[in-house]
């Protein structure tokens, strides 16, 4: 009876003492293994950042660096304004791009012909060439013309047959309105500058100025 | 009586054990397991996509940074391909020439004057490439070139005195010859326009050796 209850007793020793065995180890494992992944996250973290901060650093730059030479190449091109064909109007008021005197409309034209050219481009505008009446629009029209370093056509020329100038509509040039430097010989046109009035062959190429008169509907 | 004593104790021993070991046991066990299998699949898969993302970024920079190296380069070799940007300051150059575009205006005489001051002369050309630079560069205003005749009956010379060869047809019923927008044109020599100097091609200097010409 005596020996039969010790076996028993000690069978239930071992059973448990197996189980506490396995226990620790588990514990042991599982402790260790967090803590080296939470390590390694933690560097894998830093190293995805600062890679990333790299690639956009070099992005912007490659982005500058391709951008500087195309700045460099690039140039303006100069646009040409079309002026819009104007119909008459009850109120006295000057067309889009011209400019307002008094009971006229000036404009500038953006390229260079000679004298009878200019005269035909400025009857398709409805105009004729500048024809000055008096000192007073004479300043006027040289003030516009500062900081312009070019010459213009106006409508005036030299009629070789009564040795004269005449303007466009027939009058005739007084001597008061305006001088003019340079030759009176045939073939001559007058050029306006914004200090100057000259002489010059009316088969150079020059800019010139339309007038426009405003009128009542 | 002894015996039994201690069989006793030992018995309260055994007991003892296996009270304190079974329940926490079990529950944590249960904890620990569920702990192990989240640890274990989790930070596998984290791993892989760390690793992914981190080749990728890596093979990103060192293309950018090859491209980089590469750009670097090119831009110093360009610099020496055209080897006439020794024309003086406020110059322009064009093939081996040196050209000059005055911002003032005077008569044609003047305009000369002034080019031989710069010790250049007034702007002649050899082709029609070099004729076509000037056009597109000058802007709108019209500017004297050394192209001259004594009068309208007289053939045309440069200020070097060489005779033009008619490259391109001059309109217009001046002595002096200017450049405009549609081409060479003249008109008299008192009015007052821009001009454009050039210096002959002794004056540049080839990039590789800087040799002085005096």
């Amino acid at each position: 009876m005596d020996t039969s209850r010790v076996y028993g007793n000690v069978k239930t020793f071992r059973s448990p003492g197996h189980k506490q065995a396995s226990f620790p180890s588990l514990s042991t494992d599982a402790c260790r293994c967090p803590h080296w992944h939470h390590l390694a996250l933690k560097l894998g973290c830093a190293t995805l950042i600062l890679l990333l901060l790299t690639l956009i650093g070099l992005s912007v730059f490659v982005r500058f660096l391709v951008q500087k030479p195309l700045i460099e190449k690039c140039s303006m091109a100069a646009q040409e304004n079309g002026t819009e064909p104007t119909g008459r109007s009850a109120i006295l008021e000057c067309p889009r791009h011209w400019q307002p005197h008094r009971n006229k409309c000036l404009i500038i034209s953006q390229i260079s012909r000679p004298w009878a050219e200019g005269l035909v481009a400025c009857s398709m505008k409805e105009a004729t060439l500048l024809i000055i009446e008096n000192e007073e629009e004479l300043k006027f029209v040289q003030n516009i013309l500062k900081g312009r370093q070019q010459l213009f056509f106006i409508g005036l020329n030299y009629v070789q047959t009564e040795m004269t100038w005449k303007w466009i509509n027939g009058s005739v040039l007084k001597p008061n309105i305006l001088r003019i430097t340079g030759s009176e010989v045939e073939n001559s046109c007058a050029l306006i500058s914004h200090t100057e009035v000259f002489s010059d062959s009316c088969s150079s190429d020059n800019h010139w100025i339309c007038q426009k008169t405003l009128k009542h509907v | 009586m002894g015996a039994a004593k201690i069989e006793e104790a030992c018995l309260g021993m055994l007991k003892i054990d296996l009270t304190a070991a079974d329940c926490p046991q079990e529950g944590e066990m249960g904890k620990k397991l569920q702990a192990k299998c989240l640890s274990v699949v989790s930070p596998a898969k984290l791993l892989c996509c760390y690793r992914v993302v981190i080749v990728v970024l890596i093979v990103a920079v060192v293309a950018l940074s090859v491209a980089l190296s590469v750009r670097k380069e090119k831009p110093v070799m360009e610099s020496c391909e055209p080897c006439y940007a020794t024309c003086p300051s406020g110059w322009i150059g064009f093939g081996s020439k040196c050209f000059y575009f005055s911002e003032d205006v005077g008569n044609w005489t003047f305009s000369q004057s002034s080019c031989m001051a710069l010790d250049s002369h007034l702007a002649l050309f050899d082709s029609l490439e070099e004729l076509n630079f000037l056009k597109r560069y000058k802007g709108p205003s019209n500017h004297w070139i050394g192209l001259h005749r004594a009068s309208t009956e007289h053939p045309w010379i440069w200020t070097d005195n060489t005779k033009y060869n008619n490259m391109v047809l001059t309109r217009g019923g001046g002595e002096c010859a200017y450049l405009s927008e549609s081409g060479i044109r003249s008109g008299r020599g008192y009015t007052r326009r821009k001009w454009i100097c050039n210096k002959p091609n002794s004056y540049t200097v080839q990039c590789p050796l800087v040799v002085d010409p005096g």
